[in-house]
């Protein structure tokens, strides 16, 4: 190597060949600074162009970073996203910037560096040369001091004079930005001394300024820049977790550098889009992408991917909670909407009469389908965009046809010379009236009003041509164009509720709708005939379907572990499938372009993490509409899923949505928050609750009386032993935690702690042994055989006796013998004596806590055990309907003594004259069933059983639904019930459509046997029409009191017509009560607005404290 | 307080249905308290006597037995000379299915039928034993002394 090119070849290292240093040399004519400049611009690789004024094409050359940059953009706004916008940066370049445009100046600051060479002579007005000292290269032990925490990151930036020697470096805050403009290659930087001691010594300072230049490469779309990597990269990235992680990092490290350098350079935007304002957030903005911040104010990609599934658990709920009446500010606009649209008719083809307050909510639909792009968008600044005007740079020309202007979008750091001109207007919106309002029957409507014109199916060129004319590449209006039109409204929906829809759109609809269903097996539709004419108007399918087909697509394991590619990679995947033309692989669902798109109980995509967000969000059509009671359930940020999903811009960003609501409501600036998420809902959200007024002020909708009443119980003494064992072990438990600090991490593990205390109240040992009877129900005709086999036996005949009287007792109730009171719940001892089951338990226990054996305290017969008692019911069933059913289901082992009596009635002395009144008066018989006493006492499922017995004594056709967050606690329920002979049915999340369909259609045929429906608080708490009930009981209370509020509006809600009763079971001194307390508190807090991330996690260590204390 | 019901209703029936020879009555600022009054049985050595006793209802009844007491001396081999009673239902054979009516029968009972062999007043007892006729008459003239 020639001498002349050594410190060049000192400064750009051994990698770089001579050949390419010479040429460098001859085109800046030995000038050190400006070869290494023009290195860096990518200059060098037109070699054969020896004069430095004709660089033209910006590609990044051999230098390019082993950064990974692919992702330059946020992952969140790419969903289907092709790569056409890049296009517009390169021609752009090309037309518009004088050849040496670029680096293109945008500012200077000073900076105080400190100097590390001693020796080193330089002068004030002495050019300096910034540049990166390279990841590999010796600095890096050196820079852990100046990185903070982030120690294994290389922010090094070294100044050298212009003959390549080191004076010093930039200090730290400048060059964490710096450094990251270098490495991405976006920035270029010149200095100029104006201020150094003349003999430098280490330490010293030297200040100097410095010039900023963007390169070309800073305004290449992202786009380009990632998806040329991200195809080669495809395989790799299914492969491996890491990848996504990293880009996201790389996106954020990037927005942290250019936003920064703009703040310190004190640019201000010229112009920004009217309807946002001007950005007051440049901190939250910074705070946002600041490297290294805590995940729970980034993306927080990192942690929340791993725990994809999982993440329902409590854990994160109770996290950045939104209160019931911060939820009452949101809503409030929301809820004047409706009333400004004049009711609309639907058209005849709608069998259905819609309310007037229904009908406006089809006016509202209707207009926010309608509305079409307006003429002036094309003038409106794109809201996530910023206008800058190019400062002058001193002593340098200005080309006139140079682009005065650029533009800059600080939430995902791209930059522009061309115009971003708005989004498309969202065609949608949240339907969130409250539950039972009819939201199905409003988007029905919705659907019969608005079809697509079969005729526009044909000529699929002019859907597309009006699409085309966007040139500024958004989410929404692009990915529409590769995509087939098709007139079917795609619904998808919980799996529970695919069978109502489909009955709800049949029985809406005169015929002239075609609805079909897309689920399990019958799932053979293709995406070409979707388009065609004879396409279903309604498709409907699940969330599981699309999400599961949706990774099929993808590629991805819908279990797997490599869940954390996020939609870019997917999206890219996507394409790639598509231009295989392999489209009968692919799912219909993600091919066609949708009519219209609706999403029922949308909060299921709450989390924009979960494959099955995903996957809604890479469904097209440009109608979305997401259908929810509630579109806020926990956090502010599941309301931008559903922005999301609908692709209303500019909120569909996730950054920008961090940057305006989620960072002011976590930290101070809760009420900024609001008024912001409440300009955001207003146009997008129609709301209207039970209460609403229509504008006569009267309520738009009246549901019969609904009353709610805490119902507390005693544990029996047994049932507190084995309650206290657990909670202590529980709060042995928690004070572990509490002493290793980590209780807020296993917040999840401790609510399983609490749980178990509460469910085991309820589950003990089953009796055994006793007086050689079977466990179960008693043979009764066994019984009457012993008692009438052993005449001499005293007490025999009473025995006999007693079961005459059970039988032919009037509706009068017996004394107990204890209490004296009426012997409501009461059980048989072996003797055939009887008494309250509290009373005899009672007794029973004290006479084991005196060490004595049990007896019959009536006839001192004994030894008696609990499990001796038999528990015996009666039952005057009136002749219809299921006296007969009742019989076969009991079988052999009850005896259905309505019979028997007329038989042994003969023998009876002295009591056939009742009991042939009885009989005679043909309007009813009795029942008698005898059981062991199979459970021991449990206060809930006791109180439970008062309610039904009482109850199907007043009104035997009175439905129930019991709710338990225990399935444990169904099954103990679904033992006792059977027991006393209540026909039940359960639903939970263990039975399959077909089951769970089935299991409901039960429940509502009025002349089905069943009158108990069990169901589990999480499987039925969504969406599920149970109005043939009109009494609840809640078994156990949940922590958050919305989700039991959810599951007693499924029997409150439209369509009921009886007054609603619900009983909320609490067991005293337990668990429970502190729920409760709890509950309340929850909404006291939460109300004081202003209360901060710590407050609050101090409220939920508080929580806890309580509940063990 | 459920028990209080039972309780109520026991007193109600003490007065509705009164047993022959005994009285009880509640005391009207504790209904758990009460004046019981018992002839003497015929045929015994206390015949002619009027006995009073108290009677109180502890927080647990009927799952504990009532205490009952004699406030009137008495000469009796299971009686002590606090009025203190050696009857198994008041201690260990309590059921909660007996009542302040079997108590008081119990009681009444007792007079007519002294147990000498399971006593409670030693001395009386050895009295009774050693000379029944003696004792008989001690208690006879006790009962005409004590018992007006």
């Amino acid at each position: 190597m020639p001498s002349h090119l050594w410190p060049l070849a000192d400064i750009l290292g051994p990698e770089v060949e001579v050949p390419i240093l010479q040429h460098l040399y001859n085109i800046t004519g030995g000038n050190i600074n400006t070869a290494i400049n023009r290195f860096y611009e990518g200059d060098i690789n037109v070699p054969p162009h020896p004069v430095p004024s004709t660089p033209s094409n910006m590609a990044p050359s051999s230098v390019q970073t082993t950064t990974s940059i692919s992702s330059v953009r946020h992952g969140q706004s790419t969903v289907g996203v092709p790569a056409n916008g890049s296009t517009r940066a390169a021609t752009s370049i090309k037309r518009k910037a004088s050849d040496n445009f670029f680096p293109k100046y945008i500012g200077e600051l000073t900076v105080t560096g400190y100097a590390l060479a001693a020796m080193v002579k330089v002068s004030v007005g002495d050019p300096i040369r910034i540049e990166r000292a390279r990841p590999q290269s010796s600095s890096s032990g050196r820079s852990k001091k100046s990185g903070g925490g982030q120690s294994k990151e290389n922010n090094v930036v070294r100044f050298t004079n212009k003959d390549g020697y080191e004076i010093g470096r930039l200090p730290v805050d400048v060059a964490r930005w710096v450094s990251k403009l270098m490495d991405f290659e976006l920035a270029q930087f010149r200095g100029t001394i104006i201020y150094a001691p003349s003999i430098l010594k280490t330490g010293t300072e030297v200040i100097f300024t410095m010039r900023c230049y963007l390169t070309a490469k800073a305004f290449l779309s992202l786009d380009k820049s990632n998806l040329s990597q991200v195809k080669q990269q495809q395989g790799v990235i299914m492969g491996r977790d890491s990848v996504e992680t990293a880009e996201e990092l790389s996106l954020k490290n990037r927005k942290f550098a250019v936003n920064t350098m703009f703040r310190d350079l004190a640019l201000k935007p010229s112009a920004t889009n009217a309807t946002v304002g001007p950005r007051e957030h440049d901190n939250d903005l910074l705070a946002e992408a600041e490297p290294g911040s805590p995940s729970s104010s980034s993306p927080s990609v990192a942690k929340q991917d791993g725990q994809e599934g999982s993440k329902d658990g409590g854990e994160e709920e109770e996290e950045k909670q939104v209160s019931d009446s911060e939820l009452d500010v949101l809503y409030e606009k929301a809820q004047q909407h409706g009333r400004e649209f004049a009711p609309i008719e639907p058209p005849s083809t709608m069998t259905y009469t819609l309310k007037p307050y229904q009908k406006q909510a089809l006016a509202w639909m209707i207009y926010k389908e309608q509305l079409e792009r307006t003429s002036d968008d094309h003038l409106t600044l794109h809201p996530l965009w910023e206008q800058y005007d190019f400062p002058l740079e001193e002593d340098h020309e200005v080309h006139s046809d140079d682009p005065r202007r650029f533009y800059l979008n600080p939430y995902s750091s791209e930059m522009s010379l061309e115009f971003p001109t708005s989004a498309q207007a969202c065609r949608g919106g949240i339907l969130a009236d409250e539950m039972g309002l009819g939201k199905t029957i409003e988007i029905l409507s919705l659907i019969h009003a608005n079809r697509l014109d079969n005729a526009a199916l044909d000529p699929p060129e002019e859907a597309f041509s009006k699409l085309s004319t966007s040139v500024r590449a958004t989410t929404a209006t692009t990915t529409t164009t590769t995509f087939r039109p098709s007139k079917t409204t795609l619904i998808v929906c919980p799996m529970s509720l695919i069978s109502q829809w489909r009955d709800e759109a049949v029985r809406s609809s005169d015929g002239s709708l075609k609805i079909e269903v897309y689920y399990g097996n019958s799932r053979d539709l293709s995406d070409v005939e979707l388009t065609r004419p004879s396409a279903p108007d309604i498709l409907i399918t699940s969330y599981g379907t699309i999400m599961s087909e949706y990774c099929r697509l993808a590629g991805l394991d819908p279990e797997g572990s490599n869940n954390n590619n996020n939609n870019k990679s997917i999206v890219s995947t996507l394409q790639g499938i598509r231009t295989q033309a392999d489209y009968r692989r692919g799912s219909a669902l993600f091919n066609v372009d949708f009519y219209r798109v609706v999403l029922d109980e949308a909060h299921q995509i709450k989390s924009r993490l979960t494959k099955t967000s995903k996957a809604c969000y890479a469904i097209n059509g440009v109608r979305r509409w997401v259908v929810t009671g509630t579109p806020i359930q926990n956090k502010l940020e599941d309301l931008f899923s559903l922005v999301h999903f609908m692709r209303a811009e500019p909120w569909s960003n996730f950054s920008f949505w961090r940057t305006f609501i989620t960072i002011p409501f976590e930290s101070k600036d809760k009420d900024k928050a609001l008024k912001v998420v409440t300009s955001v809902l207003e146009p997008l959200v129609l709301r209207r609750t039970k209460t609403t007024k229509d504008e006569n002020g009267d309520p738009i909708i009246m549901l019969p009386e609904k009353s709610i009443e805490i119902e507390y119980l005693d544990f029996s003494e047994q049932e507190n032993d084995i309650y206290q064992a657990l909670f202590k072990d529980g709060k042995t438990k928690f004070s572990h935690y509490c002493a290793a600090g980590t209780v807020l991490k296993n917040y999840a593990s401790i609510f399983q702690l609490l749980m178990r205390p509460q469910a085991n109240g309820q589950q003990q040992q089953q009796g055994g042994g006793g007086l050689g009877l079977k466990d179960g129900p008693v043979n009764l005709e066994e019984l009457m055989a012993k008692f009438s086999a052993s005449e001499d036996q005293p007490g025999s005949n009473f025995g006999a006796s007693v079961i005459q009287n059970l039988i032919q007792s009037s509706d009068e109730v017996p004394e107990c013998p204890i209490c004296f009171e009426d012997m409501a719940d009461g059980v048989l001892m072996p003797c055939m004596h009887r008494g309250c089951r509290s009373c005899v338990l009672d007794y029973l226990q004290r006479r084991d806590d005196a060490g004595e054996q049990g007896d019959c305290p009536i006839c001192r017969q004994g030894p008696i055990t609990e499990a001796d008692l038999m528990e015996y019911t009666t039952t005057t069933t009136k002749p219809i309907p299921s006296s007969s059913e009742r019989s076969t289901i009991q079988g052999d082992n009850i005896l259905d003594m309505s019979t028997s009596t007329r038989g042994g009635g003969d023998g009876g002395e002295g009591s056939s004259g009742s009991n042939s009144n009885n009989n005679s008066n043909g309007s009813s018989s009795r029942t008698v069933q005898i059981r062991r006493n199979i459970f021991k006492s449990s206060a809930k499922l006791d109180a439970l059983m008062r309610h039904l017995q009482r109850q199907r004594q007043e009104d035997p056709q009175t439905k129930s639904v019991v709710f338990s967050q225990f399935t444990g606690m169904l099954d103990l329920a679904a033992a006792i019930l059977d027991r006393d002979g209540f026909e039940h049915v359960r639903l939970d999340g263990s039975l399959s459509q077909a089951n769970r369909e089935k299991c409901l259609e039960q429940f509502r045929d009025p002349d089905h046997p069943a009158r108990v429906m069990l169901i589990s608080l999480r499987a039925g708490g969504v969406g599920l029409n149970l109005t043939a009930a009109n009494r609840v009981f809640m078994l156990d209370p949940w922590w958050n009191y919305a989700i039991e509020s959810q599951a007693i509006d499924r029997v409150h809600r439209i369509g009921q017509q009886r007054p609603v009763v619900v009983k909320r079971f609490i067991v005293r001194n337990t668990v429970e009560e502190k729920i409760l307390v709890i509950q309340n508190r929850k909404n006291a807090i939460a109300s004081t607005l202003g209360m901060t991330k710590a407050e609050s996690q101090g409220a939920r260590m508080e929580d806890l404290q309580d509940i063990f204390s | 307080m459920a028990m209080s019901k039972r309780i109520l209703k026991e007193t109600e029936r003490l007065n509705a249905e009164p047993v022959p020879g005994i009285s009880a009555t509640a005391h009207e600022d504790n209904l758990r308290y009460f004046d019981v009054i018992i002839a003497g049985p015929s045929q015994s050595p206390f015949e002619g006597g009027v006995f009073r006793l108290e009677l109180f209802l502890p927080e647990e009844y009927p799952m504990t037995p009532p205490k009952v007491r004699f406030l009137t001396k008495i000469y009796h081999p299971n009686i002590d000379k606090l009025g203190r009673i050696c009857l198994d239902i008041l201690k260990d054979k309590w059921s909660p299915a007996l009542q302040i009516r079997t108590v008081l029968l119990s009681v009444q009972a007792l007079l007519s039928s002294p147990n000498p062999d399971d006593p409670l007043a030693n001395d009386v007892a050895q009295h009774w034993k050693e000379n029944e006729n003696d004792a008989i008459e001690t208690a006879k003239l006790w009962t005409k002394n004590y018992a007006k």
